[in-house]
């Protein structure tokens, strides 16, 4: 199967252009990183391929050509999650992750026997089970944050779109949810498109990162390539040092306008 | 109430169901009971099965043409109004949401002044109602959608919009025929009148088109709580359920209101007690609004006409008057008991 090729997408809200023609593409179980800073068209690129903004160009997964399925069908190849999901309350986190099976349930039908293994199989692979009859208030950040991916995983989707997916949570967390997508998709050969803030996890878990800005690709290719000081600095508008890290990583630290790293 | 293990969806449970028809019995047995005439339990119900009782003609005659209908009506009216009120809640993501949001009542009121003012016959005063709160939410809709930027917010303020216009010529009406007055207040502040079973079967077809449409959606709006752009992302269709949704829910609250007039709070506490009780899921919450929204509103019904009997309170006062205290205390002691 085939993955994500993404041509000439464009995306005009009002009179605005945000997307002017992106191409991107990843392999079937890639992980592809889309950086580049606030408002360079990172989320609406998500939402392009998952079909939530109107868009021209071409988006095919698995040879599907996306503009063309159903809403349940382009839902039952691509499960997307957004930078601050909704998380009601008092809903049990079961009924939760259940919902991730809408795309497999007809209209007005209820879950059957297969959707409720896949949704209980979903938990139990984030290690979540036990939270089952817990509320989502109940949650802290990274749970909930692990609560979320059960969901997309019970969507049995291939390609996974992901927003800032650790954006809410503290440096351990980001880790261990960035490993437990990281594990997931070589599970279940996922392919994973997802918007990124921070450089440095990105380079880590990435296979590959695209530099968005003003609605345009400027680089693709690898991190230690993309990830250039020149080019992010001019970009983002701000200084920035890449160090490596001694694992054959690199590690992008900002610096200060006088060029002095910030201290007291 | 709602199953906990932990690989089962949240959904209905025998018990809750037996609690839900207990208190519908009760209500209805209080409400056929209960009132100036006094009526045996055990004669009524020898009489209703069909075999011989002592109840003269005349109890027999009340029981099955005066309070009977009453109570069957009641708990219809109360049954689509909290479920109405909990489909609105739903679709829209906001607790505040009842049944006269976007421009029910207001059209249902207007129609039934204008009826009334008219001197229209009794019997047309339900279709002026009726076609009133029908007019009044398809502008609603038209208003809403005429907006560039269309959303949820945008239907609620219409909703606003509209009602404030509606009230507005309704309370010009009003004021130019001031002979009618206090019929049309009456009117807007509930009442559940009936002659014989004629209201009953008058709203019947609407009440189980809306009913059940709202019913089949259950898992819908479980899913519309994650709000629209998720789920769309999720494969639903979200202006087909809202529309779907919507209709129903309107379509059976203009059918009750053209009979009962405006009775507030049902629409609003009985969701949101069942709710905090319960936990946030459709599929429970739905039913038992249904139940509990008939077994209040037949209570309430019993309340208005006993407690200054002869006369009697509009049924709106006493939904309020009965209907906030008791919210509290379900606010007050939930967390408790989930």
């Amino acid at each position: 199967m085939s993955g994500l090729s993404v041509g000439d997408l464009r995306v005009t809200f009002g009179t605005t252009i945000v997307l002017k023609g992106v191409s991107v593409s990843a392999a079937r179980g890639e992980w592809v990183g889309v950086i580049g800073p606030n408002g360079a068209g990172k989320s609406t690129l998500l939402r392009a391929i998952h079909g939530t903004v109107p868009w021209s160009g071409a988006v095919t997964f698995g040879g599907h050509d996306m503009g063309t399925l159903t809403g349940a069908a382009r839902a039952r190849l691509a499960a997307f999650v957004p930078q601050r999901p909704a998380a009601p309350q008092d809903m049990r986190v079961f009924d939760y992750v259940l919902l991730g099976r809408s795309p497999h349930i007809s209209y007005l039908g209820i879950e059957g026997r297969r959707d409720l293994t896949t949704a209980r199989d979903a938990l139990e692979s984030l290690g979540m089970l036990s939270f089952a009859d817990r509320l989502l208030g109940e949650l802290s950040g990274g749970e909930f944050q692990q609560v979320v991916l059960a969901r997309a995983l019970a969507q049995e989707a291939a390609l996974l779109l992901l927003d800032e997916p650790t954006s809410a949570l503290d440096i351990g967390h980001q880790l261990h949810v960035l490993a437990l997508i990281d594990r997931l998709r070589r599970e279940h050969d996922l392919t994973v498109l997802s918007a990124m803030h921070d450089l440095t996890l990105a380079a880590q878990f990435c296979d590959r990162l695209v530099l968005l800005s003003h609605g345009m690709v400027v680089t693709d290719g690898d991190p230690r390539q993309v990830l250039d000081a020149s080019l992010i600095s001019q970009h983002y508008g701000a200084t920035i040092r890449i160090l490596d890290d001694g694992l054959g990583g690199v590690v992008v630290v900002p610096v200060r306008k006088n060029g002095q790293p910030a201290n007291r | 109430m709602s199953v906990t293990a932990p690989d089962r969806p949240t959904r209905l449970t025998l018990p809750a169901v037996l609690i839900g028809l207990a208190a519908i019995l009760g209500a209805v047995t209080l409400g056929s009971l209960v009132g100036p005439v006094h009526i045996p339990f055990d004669e009524a119900i020898k009489r209703l099965v069909g075999s011989s009782s002592t109840l003269t003609d005349r109890q027999a005659d009340i029981l099955t043409a005066v309070r009977l209908p009453r109570v069957v009506l009641g708990g219809l009216v109360g049954s689509m109004l909290a479920l109405a009120g909990a489909s609105y809640q739903g679709v829209f993501r906001n607790p505040l949401a009842d049944p006269y949001l976007l421009g029910v009542a207001a059209g249902a009121g207007l129609g039934a002044t204008v009826a009334i003012s008219a001197g229209a016959a009794p019997a047309v005063l339900p279709a002026a109602a009726f076609a009133g709160a029908i007019v009044a939410v398809a502008a609603t809709y038209a208003l809403g959608r005429s907006v560039r930027q269309r959303s949820t917010t945008s239907l609620i303020l219409a909703g606003v919009a509209m009602a404030s216009f509606l009230t507005a010529v309704q309370t010009y009406v009003q004021q130019r025929h001031t002979d009618t007055l206090r019929e049309v207040y009456a009117w807007i502040l509930g009442r559940l009148s009936t002659s014989g079973w004629h209201e009953v079967l008058l709203i019947l077809p609407y009440l189980v088109i809306g009913g059940t449409v709202i019913l089949l959606h259950r898992r819908m709006l479980d899913v519309l709580s994650l709000g629209e752009e998720e789920a769309s992302a999720l494969g639903v269709p979200v202006r087909r359920v809202r529309l779907l949704v919507v209709g129903a829910a309107t379509l059976g609250t203009a059918a009750a209101v053209a009979v009962s007039g405006l009775i507030g709070f049902v629409g609003i506490i009985v969701p949101h007690a069942i709710r905090l009780v319960t936990g946030a899921s459709y599929r429970v919450i739905l039913p038992l609004s249904a139940m509990f929204g008939a077994a209040f509103l037949i209570i309430a019904d019993l309340t208005a006409r006993t407690i200054l009997s002869p006369a009697e309170l509009p049924i709106g006062v006493v939904t309020a008057f009965l209907g906030a205290p008791f919210f509290v205390l379900v606010l007050r002691t939930a967390k408790g008991l989930r």
